[in-house]
């Protein structure tokens, strides 16, 4: 099994798909989830080293579910990345106040993917 | 200049250097967008009927946060339009726009059925080469 395991949160399949196929061309094993509430009950259960989370979601948004995983002593160390098409630096500081370790502005580009695990030392 | 720019719905330079020249990975998510997301857009009709434009404005910036990694701008554009005349309570406005998202999105299909983007993944290859 990889050590290198990421979890991709995003309600939309293609964004999804897209991240996936990113980081498995990296090496890493990805488990995806479509809300945060989704990917809050697969984070307690299982490892990861890197999160991508969407912030717009229904039934949990990512800084709803980036706070849960602050406030987890055994997750907090995860890195997350937050996704959005929103560009307002109140939101970008919410989350960089909730602990993001980046925020990426959508769309996604391999360039901009490449910058960030750069970024975060993988 | 941009393939947007000359009449092709998407920008293929750019989906093409997104998906780093692999067209599974193109096809994949195109046919995700001309058949799931074709249904949602088409289904906003619906939502709007009841009123619910809530649901239209989550659905609006749904879509274009994905047409916006398609670099279908246009569409993405028209998603944009939608979500902003939801969020105004903008019946009428928000009942045009949503034909012409699901207008937007058949012209991608048809531009995705045509194989005419094969020729630009060709292109890329051969910069990528370079």
């Amino acid at each position: 099994m990889s050590e290198k395991r990421a979890l991709v949160v995003d309600d939309h399949g293609i964004n999804r798909n897209f991240i996936k196929s990113y980081l498995v061309s990296k090496g890493f094993e990805v488990q995806t989830a479509e809300n945060g509430l989704e990917a809050q009950k697969i984070a307690e259960q299982e490892d990861f080293v890197l999160i991508f989370s969407d912030i717009e979601m229904p039934v949990m948004n990512g800084l709803e579910f980036l706070a849960s995983i602050k406030k987890n002593p055994a997750k907090a160390n995860i890195p997350v990345v937050m996704l959005s098409t929103v560009d307002k630096p109140e939101i970008i500081d919410r989350a960089k106040k909730i602990g993001a370790a980046h925020y990426m502005i959508k769309p996604f580009t391999a360039d901009k993917m490449d910058e960030t695990l750069q970024t975060l030392g993988f | 200049m941009s393939d947007t720019d000359t009449g092709k719905p998407l920008d293929m330079q750019r989906i093409a250097k997104t998906v780093d020249g692999s067209e599974d990975l193109f096809r994949m998510l195109i046919e995700h967008l001309v058949t799931d997301d074709r249904d949602a857009a088409s289904s906003l009709a619906g939502a709007l009927e009841k009123g619910d434009m809530e649901s239209v404005r989550r659905e609006a910036h749904r879509l274009k946060s994905a047409l916006k990694s398609l670099a279908a701008d246009k569409a993405a554009q028209s998603a944009l339009a939608l979500e902003e005349a939801a969020t105004d309570g903008n019946t009428g406005t928000a009942s045009v726009l949503v034909d012409n998202l699901v207008e937007q999105i058949d012209l991608i299909g048809t531009f995705y059925q045509s194989g005419g983007w094969k020729q630009d993944f060709a292109q890329q290859e051969d910069t990528y080469d370079e």
